[in-house]
């Protein structure tokens, strides 16, 4: 049956006039809002960069080589960022030795092993509030356990005792995000390993781990990224505010066992110094920090590829 | 699309299709032997074919069965389901026609005894033949699923209807001659009627292959080529 | 293993038509969540080389009694079973029972094709490999397993791919053919066409024919066509909405042949849901 000569000759009108209706205002306002809040941040970002480069700027061109390898002196144009980076370096490979096995296992217990009841409940409740404390309170619970308590396997206000107490600090975060990947692993990947006689134990690690790695390698580095740029806990369990007088190399693990400081401890550090120069290498050394950072993040996303290629 | 699917179910179609075939055979065994049983006046043949149409009963149970089955089971679509409708029903004309034949033989324990004019026996063989050859043409087109041939045998049946009537033309005359007594008479027309039946029948079989090869019914076709002839236009025209 | 029969399971008869050689049975079986009852009295047995649909309505319990078959279920937090599921007279819920063992020898097949996001050939040989089959037998079960599941010649070049590559109906038989490769002697099948297109489910349920031979299928179905056209035994669950509160629980109407299940049934609940009008 020829439809086209049933309908009659306005209705083709009438359809048109209701398909393409008036344009939608409120939500072409709405839509601009969102752009320029992300415009915002942006800005925000760039002029805080463009800042710290400038005023750095002169300090990394000029003598880059010998500001990352001089220690910290009180002339601004003798110091350099040396033993805070070995610090720092140092925090980051205890922390991510600790956090990362403990944090990971936690959350394979907590997701695939652990009862649905409500003491889980209320573990995972308090992991959750745990992420949110603020990091002068870790620093203050990791200076009774790990300089005072044992002080004879720390050696006190050492590097690794900061170490630990960043580990502390981000496991939490490590806890849920890795629970948070694992949770995303569907069900029927599990059923199919079930399905064809697998024990958990080897459904976890042939299938459930595998597929979630991609997601706890992400979070955890980025975590601990994060993390390697706080100095609260830090100077609450010894780092020091000036030179230390220990004088190993870089990778000296000597270090763990000695007096530290950290990057964001020289930052803060040299911020507060008025004496001239100190400004420019300050953003001199935030520029390091956030070099330092973002090779972490670098490894975290080259990781994540590796792993979801093999998917 | 790369390969078969539902293959069990096409087997079952087809073994269904075989089925039909295999009755088709026992059918025009069975009207070939009673016919000769007729002629030969052998009571014993007579009693083997009526003892033989069982089997012909079992087929075309089995073979109901069967397509219920498939049509219960197996939501066939388009051609077969039309081959499955239409194996149903020419099940039961090859059924009817199985008890024809059996009709055939019962005929000619009743005129025993009878000596049958030579004129009449001649006519017999002949519609026979004719009615054996309705019916195998009728399953040649339902196996190979030929609409034209199937639609074609209301033609072909034409001579066996002729053949029908002058036989029962030279049987009046043969009673008025006084050669033939009443009661084999009425025998003999029964069972010339038997034979026409036969071929109607394969009439109906070729207009279920019509409708199972193409979808339309016969009926529609008919029409349309009556209107075709009588008014000498060319183009389909739609029934309403 | 060495579990003694339950005489019990023998005695009290599974309702169904005289059936060869049952290789699973499920005895006054009930199944609860928490303290919810979702199935109840369920009393069945599966012939050796058949194929048994479960069909009903959403809700009636037919998925949950299938997963009884292998423990799946007890996958599920608070799912709780009694009575008695057997496979060659051996209870499947004695504490002696490994639940591992019975998922080797009673294999399933899911709703949504759930291949291990790795190689077709890794997907096969996991269960062998688990199972600590030698690596050399490997190469064999790959091409046995997928030959059976009908899928060797779509995918013998590239064994070495990631099974997510292929089509839906392609991994539904790889599925398949992973399950196989356990060397199971029962599938269990929780709607496995449900994602797939009608040709792809058409390829699955020849296969299944194929399949009958080797082996015995349970096939859990939405579709009542594709029960009454795989099947040869058809069994009908429904449910039964409890007066007092808003409880629903599963319970078996009826079990037999799926001719008769599909032309003359012997429930009128089973007729009112098979000629489609039941609510």
């Amino acid at each position: 049956m020829a439809v086209a000569r049933v309908l009659d000759a306005g209705m083709a009108d009438r359809v048109k006039v209701s398909l393409t209706g008036a344009r939608d205002g409120r939500g072409f306002l709405f839509r601009t809002l969102l752009q320029l809040a992300l415009l915002l941040t942006v800005v925000i970002l760039a002029a805080l960069l463009v800042q710290v480069l400038t005023l750095g700027w002169e300090t990394l061109a000029t003598r880059l080589g010998d500001f990352l390898t001089a220690e910290s002196r009180s002339r601004a144009h003798e110091a350099g960022v040396f033993q805070g980076l070995r610090g720092t370096l140092w925090i980051g490979v205890i922390t991510t030795l600790v956090a990362f096995p403990l944090g990971v296992s936690a959350a394979v217990y907590l997701e695939e092993y652990a009862p649905r009841n409500r003491m889980t409940a209320f573990i995972e409740l308090n992991i959750r509030n745990l992420a949110g404390v603020p990091s002068v309170v870790y620093g203050i619970l990791a200076y009774t356990i790990f300089v005072t308590l044992l002080r004879p396997v720390t050696g006190g206000k050492t590097a690794l005792s900061g170490a630990l107490a960043v580990a502390v600090l981000v496991l939490p975060v490590v806890i849920i995000t890795s629970a948070e990947a694992i949770r995303a692993v569907p069900d029927s990947l599990r059923e199919a390993g079930f399905g064809v006689g697998a024990t958990r134990w080897e459904v976890i690690r042939s299938h459930v781990l595998p597929y979630a790695a991609p997601g706890i390698l992400t979070g955890t580095l980025l975590s601990l990224g994060r993390a390697l740029g706080e100095a609260a806990p830090l100077i609450l369990v010894g780092a020091v505010a000036g030179s230390v007088g220990y004088s190993g190399g870089l990778l000296d693990p000597g270090q763990l066992r000695e007096q530290f400081t950290a990057m964001p401890i020289v930052i803060a550090t040299w911020s507060t110094n008025a004496r001239p120069g100190f400004d420019q290498i300050t953003a001199a050394a935030i520029v390091v920090l956030l070099v330092v950072v973002l090779m972490a993040n670098a490894a975290a996303i080259g990781l994540r590829n590796r792993f979801e290629k093999k998917r | 699309m790369a390969e078969e699917s539902r293959k069990s179910f096409h087997r079952d179609l087809s073994e269904v299709r075989n089925d039909v075939a295999v009755l088709a055979t026992m059918v025009t065994e069975a009207v070939t032997r009673s016919t000769d049983a007729l002629l030969s006046a052998d009571m014993a043949a007579c009693q083997r074919i009526i003892d033989a149409d069982d089997a012909a009963d079992e087929l075309s149970r089995h073979i109901e069965d069967r397509c219920f089955r498939l049509l219960a089971l197996q939501q066939p679509m388009a051609a077969d389901l039309r081959t499955l409708a239409a194996s149903m029903r020419i099940n039961s004309d090859l059924e009817r026609s199985a008890d024809l034949a059996v009709n055939i033989a019962k005929g000619a324990r009743r005129i025993y005894g009878q000596e049958i004019p030579p004129r009449l026996r001649g006519l017999v063989g002949q519609m026979s033949e004719e009615s054996v050859r309705l019916v195998r043409l009728a399953i040649d087109a339902y196996t190979e699923t030929n609409g034209a041939l199937g639609a074609a045998l209301d033609d072909i049946d034409n001579r066996l209807d002729q053949l029908q009537v002058d036989f029962v033309q030279t049987m009046f005359e043969v009673y008025a001659n006084d050669k033939l007594a009443l009661q084999p008479a009425v025998q003999l027309a029964l069972i010339s009627r038997f034979f026409e039946r036969i071929g109607d029948h394969a009439v109906n079989i070729g207009e279920r292959v019509w409708f199972m090869a193409s979808g339309e019914s016969h009926e529609r076709v008919r029409s349309t080529i009556e209107l075709v002839v009588a008014t000498g236009r060319t183009e389909t025209v739609d029934q309403p | 293993m060495t579990v003694d029969l339950d005489s019990a399971v023998v005695a009290k008869g599974a309702v169904a038509p005289p059936a060869p050689l049952p290789v699973l049975t499920a005895n006054d079986l009930q199944v609860y969540y928490g303290d919810f009852q979702a199935v109840r009295n369920v009393h069945l047995a599966i012939p050796r080389n058949e194929i048994v649909a479960m069909i009903g309505p959403s809700g009636c319990g037919k998925s949950t009694v299938l997963r009884c078959f292998n423990r799946m279920n007890e996958l599920i937090d608070g799912c709780r079973v009694t009575g008695h599921v057997c496979y060659h007279g051996v209870d499947l819920y004695d504490p002696r029972v490994d639940a591992v063992e019975v998922r080797r020898r009673i294999g399933m097949v899911f709703q949504k094709p759930n291949p291990f996001p790795k190689s077709v050939y890794e997907n096969v040989v996991f269960g062998p490999r688990i199972a600590g089959v030698a690596r050399a037998e490997f190469d064999g079960i790959v091409e046995s397993s997928l030959r059976k599941a009908a899928l060797w010649d779509e995918v013998k070049d590239r064994l070495k791919a990631s099974a997510l590559g292929l089509s839906g109906g392609q991994q539904q038989r790889l599925c398949i053919a992973r399950a196989i490769a356990s060397n199971p002697d029962v599938l269990l099948m929780d709607e496995p066409c449900s994602a797939l297109d009608p040709i792809a489910t058409g390829r699955i349920e020849d296969l299944m024919h194929e399949l009958k031979a080797d082996y015995t299928i349970v096939i859990v179905t939405h579709n009542m066509q594709q029960a009454a056209r795989v099947s040869d035994r058809t069994a009908f669950f429904t449910v039964e909405v409890s007066s007092d509160s808003d409880r629903r629980t599963g319970v078996l109407v009826e079990y037999d042949d799926t001719e008769k299940i599909f032309s003359n049934p012997s429930d009128s609940r089973t007729e009112n849901y098979v000629t489609g009008r039941f609510g």
